[in-house]
């Protein structure tokens, strides 16, 4: 007889049917825990860290410059005398050092306008960042009870066991909101936690008025960080749907000349503008799986009301593509990725910068424990 | 306290007797977990499965329970089936077996339980869950083919990849034997 004739198998394997295994599973306390449930921590960061985007105050304003800059500087600045000029390099936000040192002014009259000294209003953008956040809002619970009874496991345990049938299809509605279906894959995929440095250029984009205009502009080079967390959202055959938080810093170098069509003259402003920024976003990107590749966007918001957002504005979105290469380490990935950021709000002068990234990060994978509750 | 005792006050979410539910089957859960999962890490998210199905099946549920030991083994089994489907996972398998005329006839007879556990979970995915429900559970081809939502023929197609798997693992082993002797 065949060793591997189906009646032999039966017979060899049989033995397994009453087996009960040696080996340590679960224990009490890990199944307690998810029996009792603890899968708000996951759901709470997410909402903290929305909310935090959504509620970041426009953050202390910077130093006035008056007590710092020379006189000459001082009343120069102060020249600027219509409104539009007080969109323009705003001599109370750029750093007093940098401004004494780079800026050179020749401007023939000193005309002091009161007005000009009066700050400048720049956080009505800050509310716009709020509708922006909305799409990434958590569904209710209800919903994704229905999205999880379409599930066609009915059709398929239906021989099987009709009493078990419905509790599975149960049992299913408690699986975490943030998961929806399918999440079957989620366990086997990671938290991902990914650090870059990255080089910064970019596209200027002029914003001449009646009485401004950017005379000369000249290329300088930036730099930053990036930091993320991803969190598996949605997982395909294909690839997985992350979600998370990110952080960067942004310093750039601004090199430009203005001229002002003054009422009574002509002048020209020559800046040189070291500036940084920090910044908090939204990632959210879908990773090809067996690819190496991943595209996704993040939505940044300024922490602060530095002086970089009257160039790059207080909220941007970045789309970004990027290659992976998996070292030995299966959970270890060195990325090269190439972004492109867009503002889209805040009061900006002078000109519109739109940053380009190159950035080479390091991403370190961590297991995601299941979270579930039973109601 | 009896089994029925038992389903009674699980339906109430009593933890004590959650534990000792818990503590009775869980060599049993695990056990069909691990035959239809390629590693324990694996198996154990499947055994954590099955019991969170358990406990909330016997909270929702109101109807009689005959035999608890049968039924947690085909909620046990389900779950496992289900997170097979759910992974489809195919390893590109079709490429990796090699049918050899050889067999061993001896050692499969010869194998522990946790040598032929063992040699279960190297068989990949789906064909590892064809051969556990129909070589170990006893279940038909129909049924087999309506639980993993594929075709009759396909079930049929699949054990005998199984089979194939096991030939070659079997054929292997015994060269291994030879090149010692």
């Amino acid at each position: 007889m065949d060793e591997l004739s189906n009646e032999n198998l039966k017979k060899v394997f049989s033995k397994l049917g009453q087996y009960e295994s040696s080996q340590q599973g679960i224990s009490w306390h890990e199944l307690r825990r998810h029996l009792e449930g603890n899968s708000g921590w996951s759901k709470a960061i997410l909402l903290s860290l929305i909310l935090l985007i959504s509620f970041t105050p426009s953050g202390i304003e910077p130093k006035n410059v008056d007590s710092d800059v020379d006189q000459t500087s001082k009343h120069s600045a102060q020249t600027f005398e219509n409104t539009t000029a007080r969109n323009l390099v705003a001599k109370d936000r750029i750093n007093s050092s940098t401004f004494q040192e780079n800026t050179s002014n020749k401007f023939t009259q000193v005309k002091v306008a009161s007005e000009v000294q009066g700050d400048f209003e720049m956080s009505n953008a800050m509310t716009a960042v709020q509708n922006d956040i909305e799409p990434y809002s958590v569904k209710p619970h209800d919903e994704l009870q229905v999205v999880n009874i379409d599930m066609p496991i009915e059709e398929e345990l239906k021989p099987i066991a009709q009493v078990v049938l419905v509790d599975s299809i149960s049992l299913i509605e408690i699986e975490s909101i943030e998961l929806a279906e399918n999440e079957g894959n989620i366990r086997n995929t990671r938290i991902g936690l990914s650090i870059a440095p990255f080089y910064l250029f970019g596209v200027v984009a002029p914003l001449s008025t009646d009485n401004l205009v950017l005379n000369k502009y000249n290329a300088k080079p930036g730099y930053g960080f990036e930091i993320d967390i991803t969190f598996p959202f949605i997982s395909r055959p294909t690839g997985i749907l992350e979600l998370g938080p990110s952080f960067m810093i942004v310093r750039k170098n601004f090199e430009f000349d203005i001229l002002n069509y003054g009422t009574e003259s002509i002048s020209e402003s020559e800046h040189n503008l070291n500036l940084k920024a920090q910044y908090l976003g939204w990632k959210i990107q879908y990773r090809f799986i067996n690819q190496g590749w991943s595209v996704g966007s993040t939505l940044y918001k300024s922490l602060s009301n530095y002086e970089l957002n009257k160039f790059m504005g207080t909220s941007l979105i970045f789309f970004h593509a990027a290659k992976e290469i998996q070292l030995n380490d299966l959970d270890l990935i060195v990325y090269i990725k190439g972004s492109g950021g867009i503002p889209v709000s805040g009061n900006i002068s002078v000109f519109r910068y739109s940053p380009l990234q190159i950035e080479v990060g390091m991403r370190k994978n961590f297991k995601l424990f299941k979270r579930r509750t039973i109601n | 306290m009896n089994d029925q005792e038992l389903v009674q006050r699980c339906r109430n979410d009593d933890r004590k007797a959650q534990n000792l539910l818990f503590s009775k089957y869980e060599k049993k859960v695990l056990t069909i977990s691990r035959r239809y999962s390629a590693s324990l890490d694996e198996a154990k998210d499947v055994q954590q499965d099955s019991f969170i199905k358990i406990f909330q099946s016997l909270k929702s549920g109101t109807s009689e329970i005959e035999s608890l030991d049968k039924w947690i083994n085909r909620v046990s089994i389900n779950v496992a089936i289900d997170h097979c489907r759910k992974q489809r996972r195919l390893d590109d398998v079709h490429h990796s077996i090699k049918v050899t005329e050889s067999t061993e006839p001896i050692i499969l007879e010869k194998l522990e339980e946790e040598e032929l556990i063992a040699i279960i979970q190297e068989i990949p995915n789906p064909y590892r869950s064809v051969f556990n429900l129909f070589v170990v559970e006893g279940y038909s081809h129909k049924e087999i083919g309506e639980a993993l939502q594929v075709g009759e023929s396909t079930s049929r197609s699949y054990l005998t990849r199984a089979k194939d798997f096991l030939r070659d693992r079997l054929a292997q082993s015994k060269s291994i034997h030879k090149g010692y002797g």
